[in-house]
């Protein structure tokens, strides 16, 4: 371990600076394969953000154009299969300039970190996102454990 | 060198607003009397829509209100902008511009006439 500053010390200081700002600039753009691609192109659709709530997990999925109807939900103590179709119809007499939006039938199941109550789950479609709030079992709530002196 | 490193630090424009964005899918189709365009906008409501013609050129920016609920135990998709602007081909009649947002789903209808000027469009609710 270098204990006195040598030329050679503040060199590597000066790259480590280099580095710093350069991270910083890229900071923008961190969590993106590259900035301006949409991540409704993924393999595995629709794309699904979960988030513990402490007492309940709740899953966002992005589902545009599909309503409550095209949507099936099943909850099996830890497994969550999320299933739906959507058909993209193109319009009596009109003809296509261009089709990114293509049909999709989909199929997802997921592992929550948590068994959950089948009583206490609530799913609902608005602005094209699904909110699928499910209430976690007794045994997997959080617990505030009393420190004991000895 | 740190000098210059940091003068370019110092000059940088500030980004005011940097929220991530991304181009939403987008349908085109066309018939005798207008041009519908259909673009995904999960999470955008009416009012985080908007729609603006500028001669010849359409954007569309929705932004997604930012909701964090709890500790992220996995995540497949940031919260980001949508944003997309099209280049119109002349003869769309901008006061005929009618656009409608439901289920996170812009349909927008360009009909077709003479005279192009900018305005702005007001969005309904589907």
């Amino acid at each position: 371990m270098l204990t006195r500053w040598t030329d050679l010390d503040r060199t590597f200081a000066l790259m480590d600076e280099f580095q710093r700002r350069v991270n910083r600039m890229y900071e923008d753009y961190e969590g993106y394969r590259r900035p301006g691609m949409s991540f409704a192109r993924r393999e595995t659709w629709p794309p699904i953000n979960m988030f513990d709530r402490n007492e309940e997990i709740e899953i966002h999925a992005l589902v545009p154009g599909i309503s409550e109807k095209d949507l099936n939900v099943t909850v099996n103590q830890e497994v969550v299969t999320l299933s739906g179709e959507r058909k993209v119809q193109v319009p009596e007499g009109y003809s296509v300039h261009r089709q990114e939006r293509g049909n999709v039938r989909f199929s997802r199941s997921f592992t929550l970190p948590c068994k959950c109550d089948l009583e206490k789950v609530s799913a609902t479609v608005k602005n094209g996102v699904l909110t699928l709030k499910m209430g976690k079992a007794p045994e997997a709530q959080p617990r505030q454990i009393t420190v004991t002196a000895k | 060198m740190s000098e210059k490193l940091q003068k370019f630090e110092e000059n940088k424009p500030e980004a005011v607003e940097d929220r991530a964005w991304v181009a939403p899918l987008v349908d085109v189709f066309e018939n005798n009397d207008e041009v519908l365009l259909v673009a995904d906008l999960p999470g955008v409501t009416q009012e985080t829509l908007s729609i603006n013609l500028d001669k010849d050129q359409l954007s569309i920016i929705g932004r997604v209100h930012e909701e964090i609920v709890g500790n992220p135990v996995g995540r497949e998709y940031q919260t980001v902008d949508y944003r997309r602007t099209f280049m119109l081909p002349g003869g769309i009649d901008p006061t005929k511009i009618a656009a409608e947002l439901s289920q996170g789903v812009l349909h927008l209808h360009l009909p077709k006439s003479d005279a192009i000027k900018p305005r702005q469009i007001e969005v309904k609710a589907g």
